[in-house]
């Protein structure tokens, strides 16, 4: 993957069912993949806030994986724990939405305006500009499109440092240690890690249905680790394009 | 075997830079491989490009606002060599792109066009390849990014002014030693008689036999001496082309071939 | 970027805003990166503020130019392809002059609009565009795609690109 998005979130939406709470509970091999879990008797929040920052968290409606740091192996860990240890706590062909969210940060060695500019000049028409006489001074863009029976929406545009925070909502509560020292330090490293003008996309990619089943997601989860990457180096690769192919 | 052609500075000026029917003639009358010399090179950079340099800061000056402001004073007070030349050239590029009134948008193309003369002059034509005045003002070329490019024409400007780059040069040994033979050749008027159109030859001679009271040629004295100092470097039995009589003279004495082509003027009224 | 409304929530622990904003406080209050000026001296300035404003940057530049430089292409390969007689080709011509014209006045901060300006000049003066057969605008591209790939674009290799112009038969300073 030749860009790692800063923060992922795979759901998984399921038919509510009271019966979902007994069996949750019984379940003892849910916490022992990981060194903390959290529970307020209406969900149950697994998570690791040391290392490989990310959580499960399971509900009656759905279970999402999060992760706030990008790491193939742990996600690959994490989302194949949840498909081994889903049909434990929900009946198989119950599912209604499998989705896969991606944040990125593209860092551009350019000032916020330049890429605005650029971003001006990409993607909206030369007609519809003289509306606003050529001159934009920040723009987001939306598309809902498909590729390979799955469904994204893909939201993107230029973006300065203070911003990225409001856009990229870390996972404070479930991936940051809860020792004070250790917090402090932590959240000023996120700051401090953020580029100071990038290119910012959300993609969410998803299928819904009725009746979907576990094999439709791992389907769902195979196609994702293909489209998403591509999607974006396309999408980027056309944006920021600096030599032309003989 | 193809003509080789070596010109003078008063055939390429119109080469690089004049009305297309001047091209045209040229174009039709040149059919070999052209040169040049660094000599030669120089006094086009001097004579030509140094003035539309001068051109490009009169317009630049606060007091003016457009191309027919400066006009009036151009015309009126700056008789160099080649202003009426350069006059037509600055109005068709100016009109052609529609600025003629629009200071700023002048100063641009102006400025452009200049750097692209310059580097035109450099990529287009073979180097004689005996050039022992080894003048370094005609390797001058305007090679900086956009945002020094005024500070390039400005130091280009002043470089070719200079009147202390002979030192950089060897033009004291070419006129003195190397070539002293051919110098009292022409002083001598060797094999010429008087002719008609002979007052700029005669000034070139007058010049010649004042080297012997002068310390050093410089740059100044040196821009009194061209015409022979590239007839001179014309190789024998290759056509010195220019538009100058006293060339006629100069060829004949030196036993150089030449041609001397009609002026822009004759070109275009014909 | 805009903000908007939420469009889909995220699943995940409840943030912590304003913790997050005390923290973020000190960030959040440090100057902008301010834009690049270079020092102009008095003597330049006077000539024009066009030269004072702020510097691109490179990338920028490079961005833009390869815009229009791929816009400017498309045109070149249909004549390239199809060039026979002014009829035909004139819409194309149109479409390849309005962006050389665009490139050259918009910008002028890329020494790269010094070859799109010889370029526009020889193509227009006298329409030398209709003297130009296929081949031509086939060798055309191929100098557009090298000088506008070239990563240190200099004003010796601008010089080499219009010589590259001047031998298809068009004058570069035709004035």
């Amino acid at each position: 993957m030749k860009y790692s998005p800063r923060k992922s979130i795979f759901q998984i939406r399921y038919d509510p069912k009271l019966s979902f709470y007994n069996r949750l509970y019984k379940n003892e091999n849910l916490s022992a993949e990981f060194p903390h879990w959290q529970t307020d008797k209406l969900s149950i929040t697994l998570r690791d806030w040391n290392e490989k920052k990310h959580s499960i968290r399971i509900a009656h409606e759905s279970t999402s994986f999060e992760s706030d740091y990008y790491n193939k192996q742990y996600e690959e860990e994490a989302i194949s724990f949840i498909t081994n240890e889903i049909l434990n706590y929900v009946d198989d062909g119950t599912f209604q939405r499998f989705g896969f969210r991606r944040y990125y940060l593209i860092k551009q060695d350019m000032l916020f305006s330049e890429l605005a500019q650029i971003m001006n000049l990409k993607c909206i028409t030369q007609e519809f500009k003289t509306i606003f006489k050529n001159q934009a001074d920040d723009l987001s863009i939306t598309i809902l499109s498909s590729i390979n029976s799955n469904d994204f929406r893909l939201t993107l545009g230029p973006m300065k440092k203070e911003e990225m925070p409001k856009w990229i909502k870390y996972n404070i509560d479930n991936h940051i240690s809860p020792e004070p020292n250790q917090r402090v330090k932590e959240l000023g490293k996120i700051f401090e890690d953020y580029p100071e003008v990038a290119i910012f996309l959300d993609i969410d990619y998803f299928l819904s249905g009725k009746n979907l089943t576990l094999e439709s997601l791992k389907n769902f989860w195979e196609l994702s680790k293909i489209d998403i990457p591509k999607i974006i180096e396309d999408v980027v690769k056309n944006l920021i394009e600096k030599k032309i192919k003989k | 075997m193809k003509e080789k052609h070596f010109l003078d500075t008063s055939v390429l000026r119109p080469i690089l830079s004049s009305p297309p029917k001047v091209k045209a003639y040229y174009k039709s009358v040149l059919k070999g491989e052209k040169y040049t010399s660094e000599y030669v090179n120089m006094e086009f950079l001097r004579g030509y490009i140094n003035s539309a340099i001068e051109f490009y800061f009169l317009l630049a000056m606060p007091q003016y606002e457009s191309f027919s402001d400066v006009l009036h004073i151009w015309s009126s007070k700056f008789q160099i060599r080649e202003h009426k030349n350069i006059e037509i050239m600055i109005a068709s590029l100016l009109k052609h792109n529609n600025c003629l009134d629009n200071k700023e948008k002048s100063l641009k193309v102006l400025a452009d066009y200049i750097r692209r003369l310059v580097g035109k002059l450099q990529n287009t034509f073979k180097n004689i390849g005996n050039d022992s005045t080894y003048c370094p003002k005609g390797k001058l070329r305007i090679s900086s990014n956009y945002h020094k490019l005024i500070e390039t024409l400005h130091s280009f400007h002043d470089t070719l002014c200079d009147n202390e780059q002979y030192r950089n040069c060897k033009i004291n040994e070419f006129i003195k030693q190397k070539n002293k033979a051919s110098i009292e050749r022409i002083i001598g008027n060797v094999g010429v008689t008087n002719g008609k159109n002979k007052a700029g030859f005669n000034k070139l001679v007058s010049n010649l036999k004042s080297v012997e009271e002068t310390k050093d040629i410089t740059c100044a004295y040196c821009a009194k001496l061209g015409d022979a100092i590239i007839a001179i470097l014309s190789i024998d039995d290759w056509s010195l082309e220019h538009t100058d009589y006293s060339f006629n003279y100069l060829c004949k004495i030196l036993g150089k071939k030449h041609r001397i082509h009609p002026y822009d003027k004759k070109i275009m009224d014909s | 970027m805009i903000q908007q409304t939420d469009i889909a929530s995220t699943n995940g622990g409840a943030e912590d805003l304003i913790t997050t904003e005390q923290i973020y406080r000190e960030e959040l209050e440090k100057p902008q990166v301010s834009p690049k000026y270079e020092y102009i001296d008095p003597f330049f300035r006077s000539i024009s503020t066009e030269f004072t404003r702020e510097t691109k940057s490179h990338t920028a530049i490079i961005i833009e130019r390869t815009f229009y430089t791929k816009k400017m292409n498309e045109s070149i390969e249909w004549l390239s392809e199809n060039h026979k007689s002014p009829i035909e080709s004139t819409p194309h011509i149109q479409r390849l002059l309005a962006n050389l014209k665009i490139y050259k006045e918009d910008y002028f901060d890329d020494p790269y609009s010094s070859f799109i300006s010889a370029l526009y000049d020889a193509l227009v003066f006298n329409d030398s565009w209709i003297n130009l057969e296929k081949e031509h605008y086939k060798e055309l591209k191929k100098i557009m795609i090298q000088i506008n790939n070239k990563s240190n674009l200099n004003y010796d290799a601008i010089d080499k690109a219009i010589n590259k112009i001047e031998k298809l038969g068009l004058d570069s300073t035709p004035f």
